[in-house]
This record gives structure tokens, sequence and C-alpha cells, in this order.
């Protein structure tokens, strides 16, 4: 079966039960190879639990999951999947470069992208040799990002990868992020909470409802690819940020 | 100030405190033996003592040696095999428990006059701090570590390996400033209840002799062992853990 027949993420009646605790109920989801997803939701609607399905950390209590037709776990083995998370992992004994390069070692990937080539792009050409704790918050969550693609996975999963970080930081990081990617054409799944950056950097966006999650809503950003300072302040631009705020504020209220 | 600098004002200010407290006290050299006497029988009796410091640092060493071994062999164990932790932990803390001088005498009576209890004495006393450390690292580990690992399909050898173990190091480090030093301790210690030789047996001795000369020399070279281990522990962790060494750096500034 060839990749471009089958979509790069399929979430088919997916639903997640911890005892009589329903966390979400009936999510359908389809990506696109080489699409953006951002997924909204309040925090506890299960946005963060729907990606740790996806990338095999937790299995649905029903439903499927399939990554390029593959269920997770497969994928995961095939080193289809790259994540990084709020909160970045590295490790605190390795420097940013020794951190990016043991992604490599791990997955043992043929097509990987150089490491110190990565993070100088990432503009952390100074950093390199910096041990985690030697980072700022922005550098530890790109040194985070370059180990989840280094080996140039399918299928990218972030989970609010910039929730921690101070406002321009995090804007920064944004528009960094949008240049990254839109450079790679990643599939790339983002869980996040702020509807500015969904409509910055997706070309889909899912809203999430309030427990149990439900896709409450799912809106087009037909914006151009490149969504600098002068897009995000055009009225389409801001249209799209009201009608997704709107659709947040009913699926959390309804 | 200068941790060296520390030092030789506590050696100075120490041999200060002593004369003041004989001068003071009136004390004959009997009861506190002024610091020159000391000092002249070390270097009278300098081959007795230093064979007797071999012996107590034979039986430490051997003794840390073999803690190190199953404190490292069973944290492992205990992370991979829930039901050998279930079932060993009793042990563990009634060992741990147990008054080490009631442990003691129950051991020479067993094993009689050989090293064999001495070792087990040392082992007693610092395996607890290092398998309790360990334990502690293997289980602090963040949980985001684990899951990217999981997301890349790393083996558990390789979780281990880079994740779980390096994670450990500081904690193992830590728990080696307290085993360590204690392992002398414990040594000297096992040697006081039932040995021929050694820096315990030199102390019975000194002390039946009534010798104050002689205990404050035994007990300045068990300090100065002590202090040692000590030293070599926080070199140890220096060179283990670099990257703390950094972290505590740009604390300092």
């Amino acid at each position: 079966m060839s990749t471009g027949s089958v979509p790069a993420l399929k979430v088919s009646s997916v639903s997640k039960h911890y005892a009589d605790n329903s966390v979400m109920e009936g999510i359908n989801l389809t990506v696109e190879k080489g699409e953006f997803i951002a997924l909204i939701g309040a925090s506890g609607c299960g946005k963060t639990t729907l990606l740790r399905m996806c990338a095999g950390l937790e299995q649905p209590s029903s439903g499927s999951i399939e990554i390029f037709g593959k269920p997770p776990v497969a994928a995961t083995s095939a080193h289809e999947i790259g994540v990084a998370f709020q909160r970045p992992a590295l490790i605190p004994s390795r420097t940013a470069l020794e951190n990016v390069r043991l992604t490599l070692k791990i997955t043992a990937a043929k097509k990987a992208m150089d490491p110190l080539t990565l993070l100088s792009h990432f503009g952390l050409a100074e950093a390199v040799d910096r041990y985690p704790h030697q980072l700022s918050g922005g550098m530890q969550q790109r040194v985070n990002i370059a180990c989840a693609i280094v080996h140039q996975p399918a299928l990218l999963l972030l989970d609010e990868p910039f929730g921690a970080l101070d406002e321009i930081t995090r804007e920064r990081l944004v528009d960094w992020l949008a240049d990254v990617l839109r450079e790679s054409s990643r599939t790339t799944l983002l869980v996040t909470h702020s509807v500015e950056e969904a409509i910055t950097l997706s070309n889909r966006v899912f809203v999430m409802s309030h427990r149990p999650g439900r896709i409450a809503a799912e809106i087009r950003v037909a914006l151009p690819s490149v969504r600098d300072f002068e897009v995000r302040q055009s009225e389409q631009y801001l249209d799209l940020v009201r009608s997704a705020r709107d659709a947040l504020h009913s699926a959390i209220t309804d | 100030m200068n941790p060296r600098t520390a030092a030789i004002l506590f050696v100075v200010s120490a041999a200060v405190v002593w004369y003041g407290v004989i001068w003071l006290g009136h004390l004959a050299p009997t009861v506190l033996p002024p610091p020159h006497l000391v000092l002249a029988l070390m270097i009278q009796e300098w081959r007795s003592l230093l064979w007797n410091t071999s012996v107590t640092l034979t039986t430490a060493v051997t003794g840390y040696f073999f803690a190190n071994v199953m404190a490292i062999a069973l944290a492992i164990a205990f992370l991979y095999f829930d039901a050998l932790k279930s079932l060993a932990t009793p042990w563990v803390v009634v060992l741990k428990n147990l008054p080490i001088v009631s442990v003691a005498s129950l051991l020479i009576i067993s094993f009689g006059d050989s090293p064999i209890p001495r070792i087990l004495v040392v082992i007693l006393i610092c395996f607890h701090p290092l398998l309790a450390n360990l334990i502690k690292g293997f289980e602090q580990v963040d949980s985001n570590l684990i899951a990217r690992f999981q997301t890349l399909h790393a083996s558990r050898f390789q979780l281990f390996r880079y994740v779980l173990w390096p994670n450990a190091l500081p904690y193992y480090a830590a728990a080696h400033e307290i085993a360590f030093t204690s392992s002398i301790v414990a040594a000297v210690l096992a040697e006081f209840f039932f040995s021929r030789q050694g820096l315990g047996f030199m102390l019975t001795q000194a002390m039946n002799d009534y010798r104050g000369d002689r205990l404050w020399a035994t007990n300045i070279i068990i300090a100065i062992l002590s202090a040692a281990a000590l030293g070599l522990s926080i070199l140890a962790e220096r060179l283990l853990i670099p990257w703390q060494r950094q972290e505590t750096g740009k604390l300092a500034k």
C-alpha cells in the first residue's frame, strides 16, 4: 500500500474512559499527508490524551487510530512518529547536540538530518555544547523539537510545545516553527489551547468540547502559507480567530 | 571562604582548643594527653599504626565494594521485577533497623575470627543508603523522557542506559558521601568487637592499657580516613556527574 493513498492519521470513533470517567467520545478526524492540523480545547478536554493515543502511549477504550494505515505502535516501531511535549524531554546529562544525536542512535534512521546543521538552522549554533539547564526555556523547546524531527518522522505530534513560555518567546517560536515546518511540509498534529497559535500554524483547526471531549467544530484556515505580521493583522485572519474563539466558547458552554 | 583555608584554620584552632582545655583544666597527660605527645607516639609507633590502618582500610573497602555490587544489582532487579521488590522489602527493612551491635555479635559467633563478619558489618551498614538512593534515582525519572523514548521505540536496555542510569547517578553519588565515610566507621566498629588487628582493635587495647596517647592517635587516624573518604566521594561525584558541577557553579555566581 502506497503512503500516498492512505491518510497520514485516521482517528475513527475513538472513545476513552478511565473507570466511570469518560474523557472523550466518538472522535473522528483525518489528517492528509503534508497537512498541519491543530486541535484546540479547554484544559481537561482530552486533547493531550488523544495525542498520546496517536503516539501509542495510551490505548483507546474503543475505536481505532491508524498512522499511514498502521496502528500507532507499529508506526513508532517503524520510527514514523516524532513527539514534542510541553515540558522539553531532554536528558540533563547530555548536551543539546548529544540529545539530538541520541534520537538518531535509537532510531538508526537512514534519511536523518545532520544534528549539527539542524541545530544551527534552529538558531542554536552557539548552544550545541550546552547542557539543558544552561539553555533558556525557548532554546530547550527548540532542542526538544529538533529531537522530535531529526529522524525525519512522517508524522509530527506537538503537545502544547509553547505552553510554558512567556508571550514574546512564544510568538517568536510560533513564527520560527511555521518557517521550519513550511520548508519540510511535514504532516503535523498540534495540540494547543491558543487560538492564535492554531490559526497561525495550521491548515485546519479542530475544536474540542469539554468532557467528554468531542469534535465540536472544524475550521478551514484558507490563509497564505506565509503568515507574517501583516497577514496576522488582516481582517481574514482576525475573522478566523474570532470564529475559532466563538466555536471554542460554545464548545465549552454547550 | 576557600575550603583549603577553612581546613587549615580547623587544624590550627583544634590544636589551640586542645591545649587550652589542658591548661584551663590542669589536666594530666593520662587524662588528656597534649597534641605533641600524641604526635610523638604517632611517629614512634608509625609501623604498627600503618599496619593496623591498612587492615581497617582493607575491611572497609572490601565491604564497601560488595555493598555497592549488591545495592546496584538489587536496585536494578527491583526496577524490573515488582514481585522481587515486594518479597525483598521486608528483609531490607528488618536488616536496616536491626541494632548493628547485636547483629555484629551474631555474625562473630557464626563466622569466628575471620575477616568475613567484619566485612559483613560494613556491608550491612553501607548497603542501605546506596540501595535507597539508587531506587529513588530510578523512580524519579521525568515521565516525559520515558514517553519520548517509548515513541522512539527504544529498547529496555536503551531506556536504562540513556535515561534511568544517568538519572540515578546524582542520587548514587550523594549516597557515597554518607556510605563511604560510614564504611570506615563500620570497619572500626566491627574490629572493636572482635579482632586481633585493625584500628578498632587498637582502640580496645589502648583503653585496656589506659593509653590516652594511643587512643587519641588512633582516633585522629580514623578521623583522617573518614575525611579522606568524604573527599574521595566528592571527587568521584564531580567526575561522574560533570553537568551537575556546572549547574552548581552557575548558581554560585
